[in-house]
């Protein structure tokens, strides 16, 4: 239908509530759990089948859905390839982590059901070869993410949450659609390597101008961007935490990579125009998130606000437009998923077990809890970018990136967010891991062996890839080289006519 | 009454974001398909036909079925928002 990969995740979607009725009948309340786990792990075996696909095929790009030329509804090059495995390898961490997380919960046939559903749309962007395919797997990751968001509706704050991440998305969509709309009414197409074809000419259109600012505030919403960013400090708090860890690893960046694909390709002609308007969003992003980060005493919206400031360096290497600063965004977005996913599945632990997120009920748990201290440590050591750990390489390479593309002010600013960032972070690992515990962290007891598996996975590759990065980097460069190479992605369809 | 200073610096913005629009609607014509155009340089990519803008939007219209089979998982999907949002709570003891 689409390709293996989607197909599997998108099946294997629609079968889960007929999975969970059979084990909730039988009692086997952990199946749905399992059967969401194995689905994640067949889709990632297409995906890598998918790869070897991609890796053959003339300048790298599969077109699927009907033949060529015009079938292609999907465009599946490196890159797509490159954050689809993001995707799926996170969801499998945050779904056998929920298997024990979300055990004490009702609605579980539907909370695995709507996990594949939101892994499976942004799958589907990232394959998008067409604006309103991209559009459609746009709702369907926005959709399900709204309900897992407000899952715990028993408690008021998750409903809140979601309702103004519903509001807030809505908007986005709503100029996500005007953008396309526009677009359809100036080339009479969306498909993406046609817009690139027609717009080329469009240099000095007024209207083009006009789209690209709805298309960076659109997207700007999912990727948090600031002064978009409101929705997302509520929303990551507020959901169960591998759903948060899904949201902060993921899902933001997900905007961010539709967004640089979208400018890359349709508006190649006005680079000159967002390239800067990116960079200075980027700037803002970083400050607001890291000002914030500061300020806050519920360790979930720290980690939030943390998420918005590392989007802030992923932006930034993106708006150098070079192929050294989206390898530094790319590895970066690989980077910061494993950190944040470690880190919010380590606080996903603590609160299941103390029951609180404020930092000053959960000082010195990590001595409570040894081993989940330890692995938060090095999430926090990580995302601090101390070497040798995985972050280190990855934000020095945006400096760098930035620096060599002669925006000099912007990666100074950078260096300077990433500094400031240090400070939080200490904060957590000392009142983490070494003030003396409260009264409240003395209740708390051992996170259970099966929570422990995926932080162990994720601690262990922030240290890997710290110390062994070539092939994370070289990946990171292909998706870049993918990215950046808007002729043969256009040639790959239009080539054929 | 105590004003909401960020509602007012919202309120204004979005009056100034929807004067600026309506200045450009009336201003600027709509280039409607200006650039459907095949033969209009500088292009991308080189084509042997001349009617690339008019065969992928005819594609568009007649072969939106891929998009309708994933808009029914997006259906799906939405039926599964509301079996979670509206479940009835019975947490395990």
């Amino acid at each position: 239908m689409f390709t293996p990969p989607l197909d599997a995740l998108l099946m294997l979607m629609v079968a889960t509530p007929a999975v969970g009725w059979v084990a909730y009948k039988k009692g086997y309340r952990k199946v749905p759990g399992i059967y969401a786990s194995a689905s994640l792990l067949v889709a990632a075996y297409f995906l890598y089948g998918l790869y070897k696909e991609v890796e053959v095929a003339e300048n790298g790009i599969v077109t699927r859905a009907f033949d060529i030329p015009l079938g292609a509804c999907l465009e599946i090059d490196f890159f797509s390839v490159f954050m689809a495995f993001l995707y799926i390898i996170i969801g499998l961490f945050a779904t056998v982590y929920s298997i024990k997380f979300m055990e004490r919960d009702s609605g579980l046939t539907e909370y695995y059901t709507l996990m594949l559903g939101m892994i499976a749309g942004m799958t589907g962007i990232v394959f998008a070869g067409d604006f309103f395919t991209l559009f459609v797997f746009w709702e369907l990751m926005c959709l399900t993410s709204y309900a897992l968001v407000a899952f715990r509706k028993q408690k008021w704050e998750p409903i809140e949450a979601g309702f103004k991440y519903l509001i807030m998305s809505a908007a986005g969509s709503a100029t996500i659609l005007l953008a396309m709309s526009f677009l359809y009414g100036m080339t009479g197409t969306l498909n993406f390597a046609a817009l690139a074809d027609g717009l080329t000419a469009a240099t000095s259109e007024g209207w083009l101008y006009i789209t690209l600012a709805l298309v960076i505030v659109g997207f700007g919403v999912k990727a948090a961007i600031v002064p978009f960013h409101t929705w997302l400090p509520d929303a990551h708090s507020a959901a169960p935490s591998p759903i948060s860890a899904m949201l902060s690893g993921v899902m933001v960046q997900t905007g961010a990579c539709a967004l640089v694909r979208v400018l890359l390709l349709v508006f190649n002609s006005a680079q000159p125009a967002w390239q800067m308007t990116l960079a200075v969003f980027a700037v803002f992003t970083m400050f607001g998130g890291n000002l914030m980060a500061l300020l806050q005493d519920d360790l979930k919206r720290l980690l939030a606000f943390s998420t918005i400031a590392n989007l802030g360096y992923i932006i930034f290497g993106f708006a150098t437009v070079s192929h050294d600063g989206l390898t530094a965004s790319l590895f970066h977005i690989t980077n910061h998923a494993i950190m944040k996913t470690l880190l919010f599945l380590c606080a996903g632990a603590f609160i299941r077990q103390t029951k609180t997120r404020d930092l000053r009920k959960l000082r010195g748990i990590g001595k409570i809890m040894p081993v989940t201290g330890v692995f938060f440590a090095i999430g926090t050591i990580a995302i601090a970018a101390f070497p040798p750990l995985n972050g280190f390489w990855s934000e020095m390479m945006i400096i760098a990136a930035g620096v060599r593309a002669e925006m000099i002010i912007f990666s100074t600013l950078t260096l300077a967010n990433m500094a400031l960032s240090v400070v939080y972070y200490f904060r957590l690992i000392r009142i983490i891991i070494l003030e003396e515990p409260t009264k409240v962290s003395k209740r708390a007891t051992k996170a259970p062996v099966s929570m422990l598996i995926p932080l162990l996975i994720l601690a262990f590759l922030c240290v890997f890839i710290g110390v062994y990065p070539g092939p994370f980097i070289g990946a990171s460069s292909k998706a870049a080289e993918a990215l950046l190479n808007i002729e043969a992605y256009a040639d790959a369809v239009l080539g054929g006519l | 009454m105590e004003i909401d200073r960020i509602g007012v610096v919202g309120l204004i913005t979005t009056v100034f974001a929807a004067l600026i629009f309506s200045t450009l609607i009336v201003e600027y014509e709509f280039p409607v398909f200006k650039y459907a155009d095949p033969d209009q340089p500088p292009k991308l990519v080189e084509s042997e036909t001349a009617i690339i803008g008019q065969e992928v939007s005819r594609f568009l219209w007649d072969y939106r079925a891929i998009d309708l089979i994933a808009q029914a998982f997006v259906l799906f999907a939405a039926a599964a928002c509301c079996t979670a949002l509206l479940r009835t709570e019975e947490r395990k003891k």
